[in-house]
């Protein structure tokens, strides 16, 4: 056993040395590894985890939608190798629309505006704060009735049954809409303002007239203000609702550095 | 393009790009690839829009004209690789918009480019360099062109 675990490890080593993606394309070389067959744990731990699926008996009629594994090594801003992440991620070809989707538009950020917000905060001397959710997409509730196929690796003893999702995969058509209508609804509830022409920016005031301004870009949130305390409570309340990362200050956001 | 020299400007002012139907046409997905690159720099650059909206216009077949141009926003990167957006503090939070066109610049379909940049303070937060849809009739027309396309 440990001969076969040295040798595993000089595989890698052998392969992110000579090669710029070593990234394994199938599930029988992935399963072949420890650091992939790890990340499969946590990414089913973590589906898990947040309660997306019931495993039922696939109804006449319907037709379940296959399953595939994405892997991909994440490297730092030095190219060191980060994280080895496998996602598992449904095959959106095989949905049709009106059966298994309705609308799939979700509204981003734009550039435009979140210039704006840093130019602003720039202005008052505010300070610019970055949180980024963990698997975001999981998080979205389905409306639709999906069924999806047992993952590679992970069935179960009946291999006829089926998942059916509650909540939304990476991969699906409505899974952005879906999420985007779930943080939406946070923001509602949170009673944050939405701005009327950019459906992705909220702004809350508290009794002292103190503002707190978000920008979410999909599962980035970039949040602005006057107030430390609202930083604190919002970061709170967002932190109970959804698995998040704290980014601190805004250093880097999709490629462009924030000195 | 890594040894290359620099260059104060990313266009030669005044130059004009045609589609040419006769010169050999150049490897499409490649330039394109560059154009998408560039495209991303837009985010922080204000000052490529013009050059760089241009030549994704003759992306369906490009020649060695187009290339050239790309080349040459190459160089002018070279130079300028450090170049951002600086939002100072403690300015005035005052927005100011500005808008412009120039009539006729493209000779293929007589049609105008409009650009606009909006700031707050003295930096940039908003821009944007586009043809325009329509041929105008007029120096005038484009204008107005432009400052709508720059308020809505």
């Amino acid at each position: 056993m440990i001969g076969r675990e040295a040798e595993e490890d000089e595989l890698q080593n052998g392969l992110t040395l000579f090669s710029t993606s070593s990234d394994p394309g199938t599930f029988d070389e992935a399963s072949k590894m420890k650091v992939w067959r790890e990340a499969m744990k946590q990414e089913i731990d973590s589906i898990e985890s947040n309660n997306t699926s019931e495993l039922t008996n696939l109804p006449v009629g319907y037709k379940k939608i296959g399953l595939k594994w994405i892997y991909k090594t994440k490297l730092n801003v030095k190219g060191e190798i980060e994280k080895h992440k496998a996602r598992l991620v449904a095959k959106e070809y095989a949905q049709k629309l009106g059966v298994d989707y309705n609308e799939v538009f979700a509204p981003v950020a734009r550039w435009d505006t979140i210039r704006t917000l840093v130019a602003v905060a720039a202005c008052k001397g505010w300070k610019v704060y970055q949180l980024d959710v963990k698997s975001a997409f999981l998080h979205g509730e389905l409306i639709e009735d999906v069924y999806v196929e047992q993952p590679l690796g992970y069935k179960k003893e009946d291999t006829r049954k089926v998942y059916k999702l509650k909540k939304a995969l990476y991969g699906l058509r409505q899974a952005p809409r879906a999420w985007y209508n779930k943080i939406e609804s946070y923001f509602a509830q949170e009673n944050f303002e939405k701005c009327s022409h950019e459906h992705t920016l909220f702004v809350k005031y508290n009794s002292d007239g103190r503002i707190l301004i978000v920008s979410l870009y999909v599962d980035d949130l970039v949040y602005t203000g006057d107030d430390i305390e609202m930083f604190e409570s919002f970061k709170h309340s967002i932190q109970k609702n959804f698995a998040m990362t704290d980014l601190g200050k805004m250093r880097y956001f999709f490629g462009v550095e924030v000195k | 393009m890594e040894n290359c020299n620099m260059v104060c400007n990313p266009i030669v002012t005044g130059s004009k790009l045609v589609k040419d139907e006769n010169a050999k046409a150049n490897d499409a997905s490649k330039f394109k690839q560059m154009v998408d690159c560039l495209m991303y720099l837009l985010a922080t650059r204000p000052d490529l829009a013009y050059s760089v909206c241009l030549v994704a216009r003759y992306m369906e077949r490009p020649t060695k004209m187009h290339l050239e141009v790309i080349k040459r926003i190459l160089r002018y990167l070279k130079g300028t690789a450090s170049y951002g957006i600086l939002y100072k503090r403690g300015e005035e939070v005052k927005l100011t918009g500005w808008s412009d066109s120039d009539y006729a610049s493209d000779n293929d379909d007589r049609k105008s480019t409009s650009g606009y940049v909006f700031m707050i303070g003295e930096s940039a937060i908003a821009w944007s360099s586009k043809k325009q849809p329509i041929v105008p009739l007029s120096t005038t027309e484009a204008e107005y062109v432009a400052a709508a396309s720059c308020s809505c």
